[in-house]
Order: C-alpha cells, then sequence, then structure tokens
C-alpha cells in the first residue's frame, strides 16, 4: 500500500485501552468517589479531634442540603440526558414567592405556593424541551433568566423580600432528634428519588432516555413525559431546597440561587453521573455533595485558607470529569 | 420517514424560501422593527448620546460574545469566562497598584491566554467535555482571583488606572472601539480566512473534519484562547471603569454571554452562526433595556420583558436547527 495514507488515521480513532485498563477505568468511576471519600473521611478522622464529634457530623449533613438537594433533581435531570440551568432561579423564585404569599394569606399557604411554583416552572421548562423542541440547556438558561425577572415582578419591585410572620422559620429552624428538618429532608429525597431509580419503571425510562433517546423512542418509552416529569422533579427538589433556607432566614433574594446552579451540576458529576446521560445514581450524588462540604469543613478545621477550597474542588471535578470521558472512550471502542 | 413527509408539508404550506429566510434573518427583521419602532416613538431615541449609551452599555458583553461566538461554533462551551474576567481585573489592579497602570493591563490580558490555554489543554489533551471542565476551572480561577485579593477591593490611586475604562477616542470610549475591533477582526477570520473554516468543520462534524486534514484539537485549543483573552480583555474594561478590581467580578456572566450569542441565531450544537448575528444579538439586548427605559416602563417589568424577549428568541431560533 501507498505510504501517503501512512498514519492518517493515527490518534482520530482513539487509541483502545486494554481489557485491564478498561475495568479499571470503569472501576474509577464507578467506586473513585466513594473510595475518596472513605480516605477523607479517615484522614480527618485521625488528624483532626473535632472532626469526629456528633456536632460536627451534624454540621456536615445541614450544610450538605442546599446544594444536595437540588442536585438530588438535577440527577434525574442528567441522567435523562438532559441540564436544568434554572435550577438555581427556581431555589430564589420559591423563597420569592413563599413569603410574598405567606405575607397575604398563612404560613402553610405560603410553603405551599412555593413548592407548587417549582413544579409549575418545571412543566413549563418540560413543555419547552419537548413540545416547544428547544434544547433543554438553552431552554433553561432562558427560563432562568425569566424567573428572576419574574421574581422582581413578584417582590413587586425590589430585589429582596423579608417575613416577620410567625412560625415562618418553624421548618428552617425547628428540629427532631437535635437534627434540623432540612437534614431530614436530604435523606428523604435521596432516598425516595434512589428507590424510584432503581425499583420502578419511571426509573428504567429515565436511563433509557438518557442512553439512547431513539431507542428508548422505539422501544415504546414516551420519552417526552419522561424528560419532562424530570424536569419537574428538578423544579420540584429546587423549590423545596429554597423554602428551606428562606425559611430559615426569613429573607428572600430574586437572584441568591443563581450561583448554585453550576456547582448542584458539579455534585453530580464529582460522583461519577456521567454528563452524557443514561448512567450515574443518586447515592453517587449524596456521597458528592458530602465530599464537597467534607473538603470545606476539613478545611475549616485545619485552619487552611478557605480560598484554597474552591482550586481543590475543581481540581476533583477535572478529575471526576477526566476519569468519566476516558472510561467512556474506553467502552465505545 | 414520517420526518420527510413533515418537511414536504411545510415546505408545500410556507414556501421554502420564504420560510427559510424568514427563520434565517429573524433576529435582522426583528432588530430593524425595533429600531423603527423606537425611531418613531420616542425623540429622544435618535440622538447621538443615546445611541452611544445602547451601544456602550453592549461592548463590554459584546467582546465577550464575540470570541464566544467561535468557541459555540466549534462545539464547544466556555463557562469561566466570568471566572477569567476576575482574574484579569484583579491582576490589572494588583500589578497597576506595583507597577503602573499599563503594565496592568498587559499583564492581566496575559493572564487571560494563559487561562485559556488551560482550559484548552484540558479539552483538547485531556479529553475532558468542555461544559463540565470550564465549570471546573472557573471555580480554580475564581480561587486565584480571591487568593491575589485575600478577599479585598483592590483600588489602584493611580489616575492612569481609569484611563481605558472612562476616556474617549473621537467622542466615543475606547471600550466601544475595541468592541468594534474584536467584532470586525474575528468576523474576518471566522468568515474569510481557512482558521474560520476550520472552525466551522470543528464544530458540525469533528470526526468527519479530521478525516478531511483539519487539525481540529488546534483549532478548539485556539479558540478557549481568544476566548481567554477576550474575557480579560473585558474585566480590565471593567476593573479600569470602576476603578477597582475585585474577586466577585462578572459572576454569572457566561451565562449572559451564552444568550447573547443564541438570540442572534449561532447554533449552541456548532457548525452554524456568525459573528455578526453575535453583535445583533448583543445589540439587540441592550436596545430593549433601551427600549424600555425610554418608554417609562416600570423598573421591575424590566428584566421580566427581557427574560421574555430570550426566551421568544430562543424559542424561534431552534427553527434553524
Amino acid at each position: 500500500m501507498a505510504s501517503r495514507y501512512e498514519g492518517l488515521f493515527e490518534g482520530l480513532v482513539p487509541r483502545r485501552p486494554t481489557l485491564e485498563r478498561r475495568v479499571l477505568l470503569n472501576h474509577i468511576r464507578g467506586y473513585g468517589v466513594a473510595v475518596m471519600f472513605i480516605a477523607m473521611f479517615v484522614a480527618l478522622a485521625i488528624t483532626t479531634p473535632a472532626f469526629l464529634t456528633t456536632d460536627n457530623l451534624r454540621n456536615l449533613l445541614e450544610q450538605s442540603t442546599q446544594i444536595g438537594l437540588i442536585a438530588c433533581g438535577a440527577t434525574l435531570v442528567i441522567i435523562a440526558g438532559q441540564f436544568d440551568l434554572s435550577s438555581g432561579a427556581i431555589y430564589s423564585f420559591a423563597g420569592v414567592v413563599a413569603i410574598v404569599v405567606a405575607g397575604e394569606s398563612t404560613v402553610v399557604l405560603g410553603m405551599l405556593a412555593g413548592l407548587v411554583s417549582g413544579v409549575v416552572i418545571g412543566f413549563a421548562n418540560g413543555l419547552l424541551v419537548t413540545r416547544v423542541g428547544i434544547d433543554s440547556f438553552l431552554a433553561t438558561l432562558a427560563s432562568g433568566f425569566v424567573l428572576v425577572g419574574l421574581g422582581i415582578v413578584v417582590a413587586s419591585g425590589s430585589g429582596t423580600v423579608r417575613t416577620t410572620a410567625v412560625d415562618f422559620d418553624l421548618l428552617g429552624r425547628g428540629s427532631a432528634f437535635s437534627l434540623k428538618y432540612e437534614a431530614y429532608a436530604l435523606v428523604g429525597v435521596t432516598i425516595l428519588a434512589w428507590f424510584v431509580l432503581r425499583f420502578t419503571a419511571f426509573g428504567r425510562q429515565i436511563y433509557a432516555v438518557g442512553g439512547n433517546l431513539e431507542a428508548a423512542r422505539v422501544a415504546g418509552v414516551k420519552v417526552g413525559q419522561v424528560r419532562a416529569l424530570t424536569l419537574v422533579i428538578g423544579g420540584l427538589t429546587a423549590a423545596l431546597a429554597g423554602l428551606l433556607q428562606t425559611s430559615e432566614i426569613r429573607i428572600a433574594q430574586v437572584d441568591s440561587g443563581v450561583s448554585l446552579t453550576l456547582p448542584a451540576i458539579a455534585a453530580v458529576i464529582i460522583g461519577g453521573t456521567s454528563v452524557a446521560g443514561g448512567r450515574g445514581g443518586v447515592w453517587r450524588t449524596l456521597i458528592g455533595v458530602l465530599f464537597v462540604t467534607m473538603v470545606g469543613n476539613g478545611f475549616n478545621l485545619l485552619r487552611i485558607d478557605s480560598v484554597y477550597q474552591s482550586i481543590f474542588t475543581g481540581g476533583i471535578i477535572v478529575l471526576a470529569v477526566g476519569v468519566d470521558s476516558w472510561s467512556k472512550l474506553s467502552s465505545r471502542s | 420517514m414520517a420526518e420527510l413527509n413533515v418537511h414536504a408539508v411545510k415546505e408545500e404550506v410556507f414556501g421554502r424560501a420564504s420560510w427559510r429566510w424568514l427563520i434565517d434573518y429573524g433576529i435582522v427583521v426583528a432588530f430593524l422593527i425595533l429600531f423603527t419602532l423606537l425611531a418613531i416613538l420616542s425623540d429622544v431615541f435618535l440622538t447621538k448620546t443615546n445611541l452611544l449609551n445602547v451601544i456602550e452599555a453592549s461592548a463590554v458583553v459584546g467582546i465577550v460574545a464575540v470570541a464566544a461566538t467561535l468557541v459555540i461554533i466549534a462545539g464547544e462551551f466556555d463557562l469561566s469566562v466570568g471566572a477569567i474576567f476576575a482574574v484579569a481585573a484583579v491582576i490589572s489592579a494588583e500589578v497597576a497598584i506595583a507597577v503602573n497602570p499599563i503594565a496592568g493591563v498587559v499583564t492581566g490580558i496575559a493572564a487571560g491566554a494563559v487561562l485559556g490555554a488551560c482550559n484548552g489543554m484540558l479539552i483538547t489533551a485531556g479529553r475532558v467535555f468542555s461544559f463540565i471542565a470550564t465549570i471546573a476551572t472557573a471555580l480554580v480561577f475564581r480561587g486565584i482571583a480571591l487568593i491575589i485579593t485575600g478577599g479585598h477591593r483592590l483600588s489602584p490611586r493611580d489616575e492612569g488606572f481609569t484611563t481605558l475604562g472612562r476616556e474617549t477616542f473621537v467622542s466615543v470610549k475606547y471600550s466601544v472601539w475595541i468592541f468594534i475591533g474584536f467584532a470586525l477582526v474575528l468576523g474576518f477570520v471566522l468568515a474569510r480566512t481557512a482558521f474560520g473554516r476550520y472552525v466551522y468543520a470543528t464544530g458540525s462534524n469533528r470526526l468527519v473534519a479530521r478525516l478531511s486534514g483539519v487539525p481540529s484539537s488546534h483549532v478548539r485549543f485556539a479558540v478557549f484562547i481568544l476566548s481567554g483573552i477576550a474575557a480579560a480583555v473585558a474585566g480590565v474594561i471593567v476593573a479600569s471603569r470602576s476603578g477597582q478590581g475585585s474577586a466577585e467580578l462578572g459572576l454569572g456572566f457566561e451565562l449572559s454571554v451564552i444568550a447573547a450569542v443564541a438570540i442572534g441565531g449561532t447554533s449552541i450544537r456548532g457548525g452554524q452562526g456568525a459573528v455578526w448575528r453575535t453583535v445583533i444579538g448583543v445589540v439587540f439586548l441592550s436596545l430593549i433595556g433601551n427600549g424600555l427605559i425610554l418608554a417609562e416602563v416600570p423598573l421591575h417589568y424590566r428584566r421580566l420583558t427581557e427574560g421574555l424577549i430570550i426566551l421568544l428568541a430562543v424559542a424561534l431560533g431552534r427553527a434553524r436547527s
């Protein structure tokens, strides 16, 4: 053969790793975060006496709830092969709605209104994606902008609303068995989402839609419904997170949650759920979130300047995503 | 097969040429309508001061969005522009304090190029999906900005520091000239050079592009450097305009940039789009803001109206792909 074609294809098709390496990469993707989590946990437990105390562990769980709840919904959305960039805006909007409605009527109605707003927005996102046919990435990017504007209108012009309603902070400050309600909310939602993903037909459909949309459609899965429903769940968990936070501090700000969107997605990825959809799990996300919180916690306990924390977290994400994409390259070839 | 029939029906109903034309140039039509409407309805709109305001308001986002157009056409995302923006602002202020403002501007922009190269390395050599890789690097970059400032605002005393952001040349602000420069150069590069064609080829089908001899890894690497430089230039301008650098600058900036590019009609799936579209998209957004002020729309409806128009533009844009 003519030598001019020699090397033309080199590097085009990723070189196929050996079977052992592929298995190894898949294991790292699968359990890497769990191993890192345990290693970090043990290291902190040995080096800092303040770490393994009930108070500190409780703090750890309670500090994870905001990102954790958003990330829990985001996990289903991402497994279904989509992104929700409006989750931070929903978080803030639900808080604004809750305070405004609570001011007009009762606290309970306010909280309900906040939750319902999350569901309605999630549904609207679902319609934009499935009926109008906009990419979920762009649709939720745009609906996030709309929500911040809508929040300002609901708050009648100001960016911040406060409430002095009696008992408004019951949900956010209350605790049972010396653990805040929000921690129970995180654990409860995680277990529920895990159950749905693992044991129900809907859960398997989520994996199917994210793994291969066309194949799922041909196999008779109502792909539109599944995708829309995951966005509704994403809206609901984001709203719940926003409500718990608003209830605790009695203040809601129309754009306070916007900076939570990307970290929540990052936590899902750190856990090992694939950004391409079709692979992942909720327990992974919980570990991812706890890991990130633990990094912050450890940095505080070891008195390392907190500015290094975001650099460290960023590095971990790069590593996690790197392993994800390398393991995918190897399983495709 | 069903798909084909739908297209056939569409063509019959709307007539292929006119339908395509309206979709392709929808943003231009919308822009012209809005412009004419404002010119007729408001006495103030067509004044030099007001038009300059419109352009000035779009310059900073515009500079970054023009570069982001190349990134998006090449099939990638850069979500770290807000963080690079902050790093450049902070470094330019720091160096302006330590040395002088000109050195500050130069090092700020150089830092942007270096950070852009880091993104490029990670995405090409590291084979990491750019959407997530740049979320991660954004965390790292903002951490760097925080370390430099130590959480404070840096305010250089040297008067020269504010020249770039506040002074004018031929009665037009420097930032506007820089925006025009970026748009012309990158517009030319994208539309008229081999590199530009490589960008389109890489974004529409990377494997086919590589088989045809396009150095797609180099192309992707290059667009991230361009994006880093543009974000840094914007950051340096804003630091100079406000007279200070802080690590919190540019939070959420990346999403506004992507929205501006998408409104212009560049496909976020890559392979399609143009720099002039982004310029129109950015100015269109600024025109809406301006129109809402001139029409004396209550302040609290402005963000909502802007959001709804972005949503509408995005919904219309998907018909293109």
